[in-house]
């Protein structure tokens, strides 16, 4: 595996990610329907932690915050935050490329990214109706899922 | 595994980009932005939403082999159009001449100042995160949409109201959202609450005084309370009653009548003065 990205394959499959997202997934698989975005930049995160990597997540965020309902700024907000922690967990913890470290790493952003959403849409937008952790907890348990499934192939996907 | 840390200027930077952006749209600054990133993306999420429909059908249909679904479907959606009907002749009893003049669905409801249109438009994305639901539609301002207008499918039901107008584009805030908060009445006791999303698929009607009576089956329609959104459109009917004496509302669940991972067309209801 080579350790940098390549940006082209990366914005090409970001935007990929994007239109299923916000389409086919949507309507298909509703509450399941995975956050792609996120996995892709986790993914990436694990190859670059450069300022170009940080400004491709932090437009990726503004193009889903300008798709949604959530108020502007949660996504970048929340896809920087995770990329920090990611490239925070690599420089400490992955010394050479380990699969399983990787797996765990990915599934503990999801969790922190998920956790990270849900708290500021919750006392943004909806701080009425009370936290539901019923669904934090079935979403983070699928994202992290996901994460741990996808995060290996698209890292293999993107890098150069 | 390459090691190098994360770059903290660029952070930096990218966050006081962000903190200016938040600013700048909350001041209303972005929205020129945002509608042309919209047209940007729009017109390819149009038609991949409207293949990927029939991509959602195929897989629904074959869902609905196994226990009949298609024809309770049908039988639903007639059953939809019935309760619609007969929502519009209760309401005739009740109110005045406005809905006298209603006749049937996409045809203007008029008032004595004003006349109600349903506009039809078609849904081209949704949101790309399950905590917040909604769906934007290809319909904007130069189609006469305002913010806070309804939004309906055939028939007359209510699914969510719009959030955010740009030229050519709308965002609606769908009910299921928790983000989303619509005035109703129960339509037999005439109980005003408020419809508010919950994090899954549920919603609520909430704020219900404890002296209001609620019965189950009855019919949630819109109060007419609130701007944009006109009086006796249809939401769903009443599941379950929740009431306890140590709180201080009443609050039900509701069984709505629209399908929502199946938008395609919708209607927004419009005023022509």
């Amino acid at each position: 595996m080579n350790n940098e990205v390549n940006y082209y394959k990366l914005v090409i499959i970001l935007l990929a990610a994007f239109f299923l997202q916000t389409t086919l997934f949507g309507q298909l698989l509703g509450f399941f329907s995975p956050n792609l975005i996120l996995m892709i930049l986790v993914a990436g995160a694990f190859l670059s932690c450069d300022s170009d990597f940080l400004i491709v997540a932090f437009l990726s965020g503004v193009v889903l915050d300008i798709f949604s309902s959530s108020g502007f700024g949660i996504f970048p907000f929340c896809f920087l935050m995770t990329l920090l922690f990611v490239c925070f967990l690599k420089a400490k913890f992955i010394k050479e490329r380990n699969f399983a470290k990787i797996i765990i790493f990915a599934a503990l952003a999801a969790i922190f990214c998920n956790l990270l959403y849900f708290f500021i849409f919750y006392f943004v937008f909806s701080a009425e109706i009370g936290p539901d952790y019923g669904f934090l907890l079935q979403r983070t348990a699928w994202d992290l899922i996901l994460s741990a499934i996808f995060v290996h192939p698209f890292i293999r996907m993107i890098s150069k | 595994m390459q090691k190098k840390v994360i770059d903290f200027k660029t952070l930096f930077f990218l966050f006081i980009i962000l903190f200016i952006m938040i600013f700048l749209d909350r001041q209303g600054y972005m929205q020129s932005a945002k509608g042309a990133l919209f047209s940007f993306f729009s017109p390819i999420q149009s038609r991949l939403y409207s293949s990927s429909s029939g991509v959602v059908n195929f897989f629904k249909t074959l869902e609905d082999i196994g226990d009949f679904k298609e024809e309770n479907e049908k039988l639903q959606a007639e059953n939809i159009r019935l309760t619609f009907e007969l929502s519009k002749l209760q309401e005739v009893d009740r109110e005045n001449e406005l809905l006298n003049k209603q006749l049937k669905f996409k045809e203007d409801l008029c008032g004595e100042d004003d006349c109600l249109t349903f506009k039809e438009g078609s849904v081209i994305s949704r949101s790309p995160d399950s905590y917040e639901k909604s769906v934007v539609i290809n319909l904007g301002s130069a189609d006469g949409v305002e913010k806070n207008s309804a939004v309906t499918i055939a028939g007359g039901v209510m699914i969510g109201k719009v959030s955010e107008v740009f030229e050519d584009y709308s965002k609606v805030i769908l009910l299921t959202s928790p983000q989303s908060s619509v005035n109703c009445l129960s339509q037999t006791t005439r109980a005003n609450g408020l419809v508010k999303g919950q994090y899954g698929t549920g919603v609520e009607l909430e704020m219900i005084d404890q002296s209001e009576e609620l019965i189950k089956g009855d019919l949630i329609i819109t109060s007419g309370f609130e701007e944009g959104i006109p009086g006796g459109l249809i939401l769903g009917r009443i599941a379950e009653i929740e009431e306890s004496p140590n709180v201080v509302f009443k609050s039900a669940e509701i069984e709505l009548f629209s399908d929502f991972s199946r938008l395609e067309e919708i209607f927004l209801v419009t005023k022509n003065e």
